[in-house]
């Protein structure tokens, strides 16, 4: 059972508590537990980056500072907190100019950060760290004949690739026994803060999201990121409304997946609550006979 | 001992940052100088006469030039002091440019390690002996390595000038992948048409001893005597009998993917590799072979009236000797599936641009009917550049004939389906050989559109109901900056080139090195670029770097005109770096026998202390260094010479 | 005071990969510190452990042995050969006093000029902080 010092973000601790408790009770399903750091602030996410990206990397320089006291490791689950740390961590190690501001702010607050910081995504830990036949041997609710439709978001590969392979999820979504749908939109933005400021822009990238899901027979989408999630299964009313069209396929978190696959049960995986059910198609595995 | 100094200037490339002066003044004082001098172009006519003039002159017996490296030059200066009555192993060049003047930042500090390496080689040179060239006979026969148009040329020129040749080619046939070509830029010659005839005359020349089906194992020995061992790999037909009738092929039941239609098609398990092949035989595939999976059919044998067939055969080993070797062992093309964005592997119409060139083939998969994978022809298609090239995700170089390629593609595509929209993604067109710009403006006047932008992606997608059933191709038109979506039948990627899988292989082999991207490393890229730094080692074509038909061809020409260039004198001369032993000291311990990859030392029978056999001898030193005794020394790298040219620096 | 001597390394380059490669940085106009000279020999295995004990003895206040990468030798197995002498000669020169970074070996190819420049700048920097070797005063003392 290994610690990993954990960021949860903003996201986590409110709107998309779900992501969070599942990934807690998956830990304990497979052998990690999440250590929150003290006293983070808000990594700022894609919104701060785009008004000052300066002060966006002395925010986060907090977190890798409070972060380096413990261990050189920082596991998030958010994918713009990954950008977020990550950009500010290779930054601080290749730019003097950003190093030297982040080390001058950090003084004022009697933090130091010596830039040994390796910041990973969740599903990179799921992934690396566990052999695969030892998580296949758990699996006790088979998935089988459920169409998955893996959805990334863009800011686990780019721009600084988490280290994983770019079929990562599909290979989690076979292991538990489903079928991972072709999903080529499976890394294309979800549209971020634009559903709200630029919803013409914004709603337009969601529906090409949703269009091929539906095109491909996609019965659920897995995703590595609370805001992709929000885009995806709350917007799907307003890009309905919008277009015509007639969305409505449930958004889940990987975490929630691999959870439930591996046994725990629906409530402490927080499945049940979502706006479209997922846990409706998850119940739809055909049984395996033993 | 006298000793003349020059400092060249090399323009401002030395002088610019080191105070050649100085230099010279500072040399001047030096034990055993009798004179020096800097002068602004020292490897040019008056620069080498200065040299000569003074030994002349002053009776020199030693010469050093600080100028650029000894790579570059010093065979130039060698040369000048023997001219003048110097012996040219007198000489000694310091480099204070590429290591000095074009490397450091600061004046003085460049001065002062000038002085370091100029006091260095008059040091050095004060403590050298006259050496003679070792001059080694020739053999008159030459291995070319690889049956594509570069060493087909090869292979011929070298025949037509009396010599023996052996053509080693790993596949059934020679002809390489101009073989696979339909047509070539931008006179659209049918490549078959102009290549068969020479593959022909390969087996008709008999100088050719052409070994198919080959590859070499080994090679030993050095330039003029190299010693080769080449496996001929079974066919399980017998070549001598076999007329390449055919009958087997069609009475075959195995099967198994076509390579020369690279997949699209099912070939035999005997088969003859294309029509053209050269020679023109049958070979068994014994992977899908029935006899050989599971011991039944020998239908082939049944029907072969020549009685050909020998399940028997085993691989056979030849030993060869030549003098040169050539190599042209060609490229291997990208594998598009590096770049999954594009979606080849998994969309049945997103092909490679060399798929295209098997399609368009009257003996190709379809005939030369350029269709879709169900049959249908395309009403729209669309031809990406630079798939592999370009960029630092898969290679940085650029693969030089894929534009050229692609407009070919794009005027193939109008001549063969009347009426299809062609679009042509490229970053940069360049078209920089004879008759390439003219092509390029009669492809634009043949209505292709031109889109300066890389598509970014490759989807089938739709966001409309145009789009349904077609493979949208996301770019920016970056003339037009608007990010734009082109929905087409299918999709061409002109993919690059790159070094061939057994590249590391026969480097290694052969004693070549190669450059960072994969490719064989030429002696000098811009004047030496088909001869390598092993010497009677030669390249010639693709394996060398990217490039087209015509300049493969050249190359090969450039590379058997060196080859006969040193069978024709009929020695090579070797530089007289041997090693020597000091039968005082040597007390025959036999440390040094095995440190030599040569075999050059040997055990004197009847005296029991060690010889060395010169011929073998490549200077390198290591027997030297590990001599306990210090009998062994390295002439032209003596130890007393190496620590001369220490105490200088240190001094 | 007089200044303190400059520190100067000197270098062994095998002709067909590791001078070529300075050649390269050259070209390229890769800067880096002068304090690195430059000996050509044929091969990384012409280094004699008695070449290296004298350059440090002469005043040479660091050495780096340079050859081609393990399998590219020029003469087969040359550098494999420099590679087991270099390791018996490191633990020798420790033991008299002689610091880590002073003695280095290193491959790098003919194609390798900004590696050479690096390896150049890296142990440069290294050794001035170490500054010049005092060994010969020492030696001189004993005696």
């Amino acid at each position: 059972m290994k610690t990993l010092q954990f960021f949860p973000g903003c996201s986590l601790q409110g709107f998309n508590e779900s992501y969070y408790k599942s990934a807690i009770v998956l830990g304990k399903l497979i052998g990690y537990e999440l250590d929150e750091i003290e006293d983070w602030n808000c990594c700022g996410a894609t919104a701060y980056f785009s008004i000052s990206e300066e002060r966006t990397f002395l925010a986060n320089a907090r977190n890798l500072a409070i972060a380096e006291k413990n261990s050189g490791e920082l596991t998030v689950a958010c994918g713009a907190c990954y950008a977020a740390l990550s950009k500010t961590a290779k930054y601080y190690s290749q730019s003097r100019k950003i190093s030297f501001m982040m080390d001058s702010a950090l003084k004022e607050v009697g933090l130091v950060y010596d830039g040994k910081v390796k910041v990973r995504h969740l599903l990179e830990v799921v992934f690396n760290d566990y052999p695969k036949e030892q998580l296949a041997a758990k699996v006790v609710r088979p998935l089988k004949g459920i169409k998955i439709a893996p959805y990334y978001g863009c800011m686990i590969f780019r721009p600084i690739p988490a280290a994983i392979p770019n079929d990562a999820l599909e290979q989690l979504i076979r292991l538990v026994g489903a079928d991972a749908v072709d999903f080529l939109g499976k890394d294309k933005c979800c549209g971020g803060m634009l559903v709200n400021n630029r919803p013409d822009v914004g709603l337009e990238l969601v529906k090409a999201l949703l269009s091929e899901a539906q095109m491909k027979g996609a019965q659920l989408l897995i995703t590595t990121c609370p805001l992709c999630q929000i885009n995806l299964e709350l917007y799907q009313g307003a890009v309905n409304r919008k277009y015509g069209t007639e969305f409505k396929i449930p958004v889940i978190y990987f975490t929630q997946m691999l959870g439930y696959a591996l046994g725990a049960s629906p409530e402490e995986l927080k499945l049940g609550t979502e706006l479209v059910s997922g846990l409706s198609v998850l119940k739809k595995a055909e049984v395996v006979k033993a | 001992m006298k000793i003349g100094v020059y400092i060249c200037h090399c323009g401002t490339n030395i002088a610019g940052v080191v105070d050649v002066h100085q230099v010279a003044e500072y040399a001047a004082t030096l034990p055993n100088v009798v004179v020096a001098r800097d002068y602004k172009y020292m490897c040019s006519e008056p620069g080498q006469n200065l040299i000569g003039d003074d030994i002349r002159q002053f009776g020199l017996d030693g010469v050093v030039v600080a100028a650029c490296s000894p790579t570059m030059h010093e065979p130039t200066f060698q040369t000048a002091v023997f001219r003048a009555g110097m012996n040219p192993y007198m000489f000694q060049m310091a480099s204070i440019r590429e290591h000095v003047s074009w490397v450091t930042l600061d004046p003085a500090e460049a001065t002062e390690k000038a002085k370091e390496l100029v006091e260095a080689a008059v040091f050095r040179v004060s403590l050298q002996e006259p050496l003679e060239k070792r001059r080694i006979p020739v053999k008159q026969a030459v291995l070319v390595v690889g049956g594509g148009i570069a060493g087909i040329e090869a292979a011929l020129k070298c025949a037509d000038a009396g010599k023996k040749v052996y053509l080693v080619e790993k596949e059934p046939s020679i002809g390489g992948h101009m073989a696979m070509f339909d047509k070539t830029f931008p006179t659209l010659d049918c490549s078959q048409c102009i290549l068969t005839p020479k593959m022909v005359e390969v087996v008709r020349n008999e100088n050719i001893e052409l070994l198919d089906y080959s590859e070499v194992k080994k090679i030993s020995g050095h330039v003029g005597d190299f010693k080769v061992t080449v496996v001929r790999k079974p066919r399980y037909v017998d070549s001598t009998k076999c007329t390449g009738c055919g009958i087997c092929v069609t009475k075959c039941p195995g099967r198994a993917l076509d390579e020369f239609n690279l997949g699209m098609t099912k070939r035999k398990s005997i088969y003859i590799p294309f029509p053209q092949a050269v020679p023109l035989k049958a070979v068994i595939d014994r992977d899908s072979c029935l006899y050989f999976k599971k011991n039944i059919c020998k239908v082939c044998i049944k029907f072969c009236s020549a009685g050909a067939i020998d399940f028997e055969q085993r691989p056979e080993e030849v030993e060869l000797e030549v003098g040169a070797v050539i190599l042209a062992t060609g490229f291997k093309p990208f594998d598009a599936r590096r770049v999954p964005e594009y979606g080849y592997g998994k969309f049945p119409n997103v092909i490679t641009s060399l798929e295209f060139e098997r399609l368009t083939s009257a003996s190709g998969p379809t005939g030369g009917k350029v269709v879709l994978k169900d049959g249908r022809e395309p009403e729209s298609v669309a031809i990406v550049h630079c798939v592999g090239s370009r960029n630092v995700n898969n290679n940085i170089y650029c693969s030089k004939i894929c534009c050229m390629q692609s407009l070919k593609h794009a005027h193939l595509l109008k001549e063969h389906v009347p009426g299809v929209t062609v679009y042509d993604f490229f970053i940069d067109m360049r078209a920089g050989g004879k008759g390439y710009e003219e092509f390029y403006r009669r492809v634009m006047g043949e209505g292709t559109i031109m889109i300066r932008g890389r598509p970014a992606y490759i989807t089938d997608v739709p966001v409309n109901s145009s789009e349904k059933g077609k493979l949208i191709l996301v770019a920016e038109d970056t003339i037009l900056s608007s990010v734009m979506r082109y929905p087409v039948d299918m999709v061409i990627l002109s993919i690059g080139l790159e070094a061939s899988d057994d590249a590391k292989e026969i480097a290694r082999t052969f004693t070549c090195s190669r450059t960072a991207d994969g490719f064989f490393l030429e002696k000098h890229p811009k004047l030496a670029p088909v001869s390598t730094p092993t010497a009677g080692v030669f390249i010639a074509g693709a394996c060398q770097g990217p490039k087209d038909i015509p300049e493969s061809v050249a190359q090969a020409s450039g590379a058997a005109a060196e080859t006969l260039a040193m069978m024709g004198k009929g020695y090579f001369e070797l530089e007289p770096y041997v090693a020597r032993i000091n039968e005082e000291l040597c007390s025959g311990c036999g440390v040094c026998l095995n440190l030599c990859a040569y075999n050059a030392l040997e055990r004197d029978p009847q005296t029991g202390l060690v010889n060395v056999v010169e011929a073998l001898c490549q200077g390198c030193g290591a027997c030297v260094a590990g001599c306990p005794s210090n009998a062994l020394d390295l002439d032209g790298y003596k130890t007393k010479q190496v620590l001369a040219e220490m105490e200088g620096i240190l001094a | 005071m007089s200044e303190p001597p400059r520190i100067r390394i000197v270098a062994f380059l095998c002709k067909w990969c590791s001078y070529a490669g300075a050649d390269l940085a050259g070209v390229n106009r890769t800067k880096y510190l002068p304090n690195v000279l430059p000996i050509k020999v044929p091969c990384s295995a012409r280094m004699d452990p008695e070449l290296v004990l004298r350059a440090f003895s002469e005043g040479a206040a660091g050495v780096l042995l340079a050859g081609c990468h393990p399998g590219d030798c020029h003469y087969l197995k040359g550098n494999y050969k420099a590679l087991r002498r270099f390791k018996l000669l490191k633990k020798f020169v420790s033991q008299m006093g002689i610091e880590d970074e002073r003695l280095r070996l290193e491959w790098i190819s003919a194609s390798e000029g900004s590696r050479y420049a690096e390896v150049v700048n890296d142990m440069t920097t290294k050794v001035r902080t170490l500054g010049p070797l005092n060994w010969r005063r020492e030696i001189a003392i004993e005696a």
